[in-house]
């Protein structure tokens, strides 16, 4: 281990980064209680909780640069499970995460260009091209991202990401350990869940050896529990927003999600989301909406549109439209119900093979009518997303069924989560328009 | 050079293998047992997004993003030609396969049922006995929709047989120079397994005019999903070159190796997981290009053109380091997409005649 990196990690990043990132926390929250006092906006201004959040990845990506040599460094996707790595204590970092940050920081199509010169084809997920750039570019916006010893991928989301983490790994000369998660057209059958359990267990010698530590059951039973506290907390949160008027919208739970993707089974995870809660309560405890004056809600489905979130969500305020629920945040909270303490793995394999991404379009359509349902929701907007199919097949379906069973209208967008290049402002604008008006009528 | 095969049209087989009392099974790409399906007299017939189906209806349930192999087989599937079909089979291929079954099942439901077959993308302890379990369970949904029993002996016949039909493919594959045949007889020959029942398949290959081909110019290695439409291999020797190998997904990726194993469920994994290494089951990436270098080697391939279906991820994936990997070794390169259009477009035409121009 590095002395020098030793003495960065604890105190560049603990010592000296933190009292910055607190500063600058303190100075964003003014900024949203300015925003409240003065604000002519559709939209009142963010909850407080985002600056803590901000501050939390921000550290996270802090000590993500010093932890060579000091702590050992996991690369998972963003379905992964995690819990065994924490309870090993290895340093993680979530490449999907980062991806997300620099479509929100609109340098998508920047990296997404790079990756294209090397050879990455336009048509394949934005989120690797972004990651594939930032790579070759040798550039990042979070300063710098550690080199990974072990890279844990599950495909419980899509096939993409495999291809995508492991030409990573091939990059960077890292291994690359698979959680395989059959895709579930029905209810997940019992060799499903074992073939899971057996590759978590598998899993485990793996990661002590590069860890060059020993699985403490009571440690990963501990993970377990802060993980599902985590996700239960998350799922309450997206849950007041059935309150009228919606306290938050989808796209302050898009930028939420940050910690529940990235930092879940973190005790500072819990206190975040436990702070959110609470001031939602407040918020809704005095009846203030996200939207100042709510008169559509309706349901996000699929990846935000991260480039245009603002934009997006200012442009739909301008209608009324508070997006009340999307599906996309809620999967992290959803299987959740079936990790428990008593049996981790077995647990763990139940969880991430239901996971939603890895459920039929079927089933996905269920969960949207019962969200209809519990956020009284009077329409859907479908992202069909050019460069994430695991997402966007089924949804011209699944707007037909929405529409014949349950009369709500529903709109298809066709856009990308990352590359703003086939984005038309003025497009979108009309067909929100004619959305808006066909649920007024 | 004069056309030697007669190879029966899909018609044909469909009629005789229904008046033999065989129900239809239609396959979509591309690892699966026709074995098992065989030993539920199910005849495997395989689809490949017909080039010949306008994909119209495909884009009522699928965004143009999808490949076309998904959107004309989706078409194809609800047209009065598939009719006679009696089941599906969608094996875990891709996203975009994944989303037609799940499409299928949930709401185009058709009146054939829908199988799925998951592919372990590992080759560890877990993934063999995942797919060993996965086969049972699929020959159950089987036996539940034809009312039959599975046969152990039975399923070994028609292992038996399809591992012979393979070590054929193999050798005929490899000794492409040694068939007087054009390229393209070739590999409508090689693709008639997509259709053909396994004995006509091999009695076939027992057909096979050898002898010297007259091969000209270059000897290229071609690769991707399915050689659609089928006068590419016309165009090539056209312009002066030929097929010497390939790394197709509908022929060499799908040369299994045949595993000593007395259980036929085992068999059936072992067998199944034994293919060239491929983008579709997330080969490791220096595994997949040392073997592709391999290949180049011992069929004297002089270059590559990979010919994909566009927006197929899986290849699009591994294409910048499948490239990288080719020049090192000093073999140009060349990568082609296409639409299953039932003719290649002009300007596809002009690249690949200008990669030959250099090659002469
Ligand atoms: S294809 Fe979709 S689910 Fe997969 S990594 Fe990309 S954005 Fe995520
Ligand atoms: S062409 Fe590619 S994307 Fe399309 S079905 Fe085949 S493997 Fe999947």
């Amino acid at each position: 281990m590095s002395f020098g990196n030793l003495v960065n990690y604890y105190l560049t990043a603990n010592l000296f980064g933190y009292p910055y990132l607190q500063c600058q926390k303190r100075q964003q929250e003014k900024k949203y209680e300015q925003m409240g006092r003065n604000n002519s906006s559709d939209l009142n201004p963010p909850l407080k909780a985002t600056a803590r959040m901000a501050e939390l990845l921000s550290r996270q990506y802090l000590k993500g640069k010093y932890t060579d040599g000091v702590r050992k460094v996991a690369w998972h996707s963003s379905g992964a499970p995690i819990e065994i790595l924490q309870a090993l204590d290895f340093f993680l970092y979530t490449p999907d995460n980062h991806a997300a940050l620099c479509g929100a920081r609109k340098m998508g199509v920047q990296y997404s260009e790079v990756a294209e010169n090397h050879g990455y084809s336009r048509d394949i997920c934005s989120y690797a091209r972004t990651d594939f750039g930032s790579y070759f570019s040798g550039d990042t916006p979070v300063g710098k991202i550690p080199r990974p010893d072990l890279i844990v991928v599950s495909n419980n989301i899509c096939q993409t990401i495999l291809h995508w983490y492991q030409a990573m790994g091939a990059y960077l000369n890292a291994p690359v350990f698979l959680i395989d998660t059959p895709f579930l057209y029905g209810d997940a059958e019992e060799h499903q869940v074992e073939y899971v359990k057996k590759q978590l267990e598998e899993l485990i010698p793996v990661a002590e050896k590069i860890s060059g530590k020993t699985l403490s059951e009571k440690r990963l039973k501990e993970t377990t529990r802060i993980g599902k506290e985590c996700s239960d907390l998350w799922v309450e949160v997206l849950y007041r927003a059935r309150a009228k008027p919606a306290p938050i919208t989808g796209f302050d739970a898009f930028i939420l999600m940050g910690p529940i993707v990235a930092l879940r089974g973190e005790d500072s995870t819990v206190r975040f989301y436990e702070q959110v809660l609470k001031e939602i309560d407040e918020r809704v405890e005095r009846g203030i909406g996200a939207v100042k004056t709510e008169k559509h809600r309706i349901l996000w489905d699929n990846l935000p549109i991260w480039y245009n979130l603002s934009w997006m969500s200012k442009k739909l305020a301008s209608h009324g439209i508070a997006v009340a629920i999307s599906n996309y945040t809620y999967q992290w909270g959803e299987s959740a119900r079936f990790m428990s303490m008593k049996d981790p793995l077995d647990s763990a394999a139940r969880t991430y093979l239901h996971a939603v991404l890895n459920r039929s379009a079927g089933y996905k359509l269920d969960q949207m009518r019962q969200m209809v349902t519990d956020f009284s929701l009077d329409g859907v907007l479908l992202h069909s997303d050019r460069s994430c199919k695991p997402y966007s097949l089924g949804q011209m379906d699944q707007a037909t069924s929405l529409l014949t069973d349950m009369g709500v209208p529903s709109l298809i967008l066709e856009a990308d989560h990352n590359d703003s290049r086939i984005f038309s402002e003025e497009q979108v604008s009309n067909r929100l328009q004619a959305f808006a008006e066909m649920m007024t009528a | 050079m004069t056309t030697k095969l007669t190879i029966p049209t899909r018609k044909t087989v469909i009629e005789r293998v229904k008046r033999e009392g065989f129900q239809l099974g239609a396959v979509m790409p591309f690892h699966y047992s026709r074995a098992l399906l065989r030993a539920f007299d199910i005849h495997p017939m395989e689809i490949w997004g017909p080039p010949h189906v306008e994909p119209m209806d495909g884009r009522q349930h699928f965004p143009e993003y999808t490949c076309q192999v998904v959107q004309k087989a989706t078409r194809f599937l609800q047209t009065e030609q598939a009719h006679d079909i009696d089941c599906i089979l969608i094996p875990h291929t891709c996203d975009s396969l994944q989303g037609m079954a799940s499409v299928f099942i949930d709401f185009i439901k058709l009146p054939q049922p829908v199988f799925t077959l998951y592919h372990p993308r590992g080759r560890r302890p877990s993934d063999l006995e995942f797919l060993e379990n996965e086969f049972r369970v699929l020959s159950q949904k089987i036996a539940d929709f034809t009312g039959k029993t599975l046969s152990e002996e039975r399923l070994h016949h028609e292992i038996d047989f399809e591992e012979r039909a393979d070590r054929l493919m193999e050798r005929i594959s490899t000794n492409r120079g040694e068939y007087q045949l054009t390229d393209r007889e070739f590999y409508t020959f090689l693709r008639s397994r997509e259709f053909l029942p396994v004995q006509d398949f091999m009695n076939l290959a027992e057909e096979l005019p050898t002898g010297k081909a007259d091969l000209k110019g270059p000897g290229i290695l071609l690769s991707g999903i399915v050689p659609e439409p089928m006068d590419l291999f016309d165009h090539i020797n056209e312009f002066g070159a030929h097929v010497i190998a390939d790394d197709l997904a509908c022929c060499s990726r799908r040369i299994y190796k045949a595993p000593d194993e007395t259980d036929a469920f085992k068999r059936l994994a072992k067998q199944l997981t034994s293919m060239p290494p491929d983008p579709t089951i997330s080969t490791p990436y220096a595994e997949r290009f040392d073997y592709l270098i391999d290949r180049m080697k011992q069929s004297s391939s002089q270059a590559v053109i990979v010919f994909d279906v566009k927006f197929c991820e899986p290849e699009l994936f591994y294409l910048p380091m499948f490239e990288d990997a080719m020049r090192e070794a000093g073999w140009p390169f060349i990568y082609i997409e296409n639409e299953l259009t039932p003719e290649l477009p002009e300007q596809v035409l002009n690249r690949i005649n200008s990669f030959v121009e250099v090659l002469l």
